[in-house]
């Protein structure tokens, strides 16, 4: 399992910057406790570099997991729903223990693509 | 030192307490217990007495078959922990892959060695037709139903009268119901609690336990430690139901030419007995919708499910083919990987020799032997007629 790290939007909530900090992604994973090769959906909200909420009509976006030193993703592609003023993301699944990156990649209206990623050791 | 000294120190060895790292704990504990069997929302029958007793009579019955010989349980023997001790299955003919077995099979997230059949229902349909296996048709099985009286009454009981033989429509959804059936039956045969379990439950409860003898213990340290066997034989199955290429030669050597789950998996987005399917109970459910999802990359090229090591020690041969005899065949194969067929990028990339010595070999295989658990109720282990209390 992963505790995921506190944060103003809740206890369980993930945090990913972009490099630049122009956009960052506050990830509710539920559970709590980001499981080791079990299903668990998430809940994405973004904000941008002055901490103002990005509404799902002015990105899109795609979730992904990589586990680098294993050279292989996720074997499904979440589904992606708007749900609000954020995103519900089902089918996550993480199916190895041991050290995954997780992507959120926001596409702009110009085409342009912002990626926020973090390391996440899942046991 | 002399030899009684020697004795006396290997003998204290042995005997020291294995203590495991907080690390070790945490993964020793998903090792078990079995949850509760899953539901099948996919499968309307899948908890139904009815239907269970139904489908143990089909899982016997050799008259589906083109010679009148062959059923379900030539494959899936129970007296053998319903797998059949062959390297490749035979039925009608022989086939390309080795049986694995039913035990625990409700616990499993895909099915066969590719995971062509998203649902235990699929999966149970695709011997009728297969020409090794049954060399048969919906047809015939369904012909077969309609002219033994109580496989007519046990059908109709479950699912109401059979269809018109003529509208090839009611065909498929009363074969479907056959996979169903047969599936209610399959969910059941569920093993005990294993050595291991107690092992693990006594950990749980912070006690110490003698369920494991000193050298399963020091089998289970490596397991969860320098082994790193849990990392895709993890979880309370001992397996993480998913697929990857580890280079096992095939049998008669030379490169493989089987795509395994490259194939396996576009085969199960386009079956129509699917979990999203025309004849799911779910079609629109989270398992049909992972199966729409699920990617095809290029690492499943050859790629095969990981078995449970729950039965590990009483389903030889092993591996697809069923190219390893022994379990210590199957250690020494991870313990040095001689032999190992590489295909350039398509096979698991962590896989290094592991270089025990023989005693943690042997430790090894002693935490496999204990973590098979007990077989299921015996009156699931042979033929019913009519309808019986699982």
């Amino acid at each position: 399992m992963l505790a995921a790290c506190g944060s103003s939007q809740s206890q369980f909530t993930l945090e990913l910057s972009s490099v630049d900090r122009s956009l960052t992604a506050y990830i509710t994973p539920d559970p709590p406790h980001i499981p080791v090769n079990d299903f668990f959906e998430l809940r994405i909200e973004l904000v941008d570099g002055s901490g103002r909420p990005i509404m799902p009509g002015q990105v899109s976006l795609a979730v992904d997991a990589v586990m680098p030193t294993h050279h292989h993703g996720m074997m499904h592609e979440p589904t992606l729903t708007i749900d609000g003023n954020g995103w519900h993301v089902q089918d996550m699944l993480l199916h190895m223990p041991g050290l995954w990156v997780l992507s959120v990649d926001a596409e702009h209206p110009d085409g342009s693509r912002t990626r926020m990623q973090r390391n996440l050791e899942i046991e | 030192m002399s030899p009684a000294t020697l004795l006396l120190v290997a003998v204290a060895i042995l005997a020291t307490p294995i203590t495991f790292s907080d690390a070790q704990r945490q993964r020793i504990l998903r090792l078990g217990p079995l949850p509760t069997v899953p539901s099948d929302p996919t499968n309307r029958v899948a908890g139904d007495d009815d239907a269970a007793a139904l489908g143990q009579q089909l899982f016997f019955e050799p008259r589906f078959s083109r010679s009148g010989s062959v059923s379900c349980a030539t494959c899936h023997d129970p007296r053998q922990s319903f797998t059949d001790g062959r390297t490749l299955a035979v039925g009608e003919s022989t086939g390309r892959r080795h049986s694995p077995t039913l035990l625990n099979v409700a616990y499993q997230r895909w099915f066969f060695w590719d995971g062509r059949a998203d649902t235990l229902w699929a999966q149970a349909l695709h011997p009728f037709e297969s020409e090794t296996e049954f060399d048969s048709s919906r047809h015939r099985v369904l012909e077969i139903v309609a002219k033994v009286p109580e496989l007519r009454a046990a059908y109709e009981q479950v699912f109401g009268p059979l269809p018109n033989p003529e509208a090839c429509d009611e065909i498929d959804v009363a074969f479907a119901n056959i996979g169903k059936a047969i599936a209610a039956y399959e969910r059941r045969l569920v093993t005990g609690p294993s050595a291991l379990d107690h092992f693990v439950e006594a950990m749980r409860r912070g006690e110490k336990s003698d369920a494991l003898s000193a050298a399963a213990q020091r089998g289970l340290q490596l397991f969860v430690g320098d082994a790193q066997c849990y990392l895709c034989h993890g979880g309370p199955m001992l397996s993480d139901s998913e697929f990857h290429n580890i280079g096992v030669p095939p049998l008669g050597g030379g490169r493989s030419t089987d795509s395994g789950r490259w194939d396996g998996l576009a085969a199960a987005k386009i079956n129509a007995f699917s979990a999203f399917g025309p004849h799911s109970d779910d079609p629109e459910g989270d398992r049909g919708r992972r199966t729409r999802s699920t990617v095809r990359g290029q690492h499943l090229w050859g790629a095969f499910k990981t078995p449970s090591l729950r039965t590990a020690s009483v389903t030889a041969p092993y591996m697809h083919q069923g190219q390893l005899a022994t379990l210590a065949d199957v250690l020494t194969f991870y313990n040095t990987l001689e032999n190992q067929v590489l295909h350039d990028h398509h096979q698991e990339t962590i896989l290094v020799p592991l270089e025990l010595d023989e005693e943690d070999l042997a430790d090894l295989e002693s935490l496999l032997k204990a973590a098979t658990g007990t077989p299921p109720p015996a009156n699931l282990l042979t033929p019913q007629t009519g309808h019986q209390d699982p």
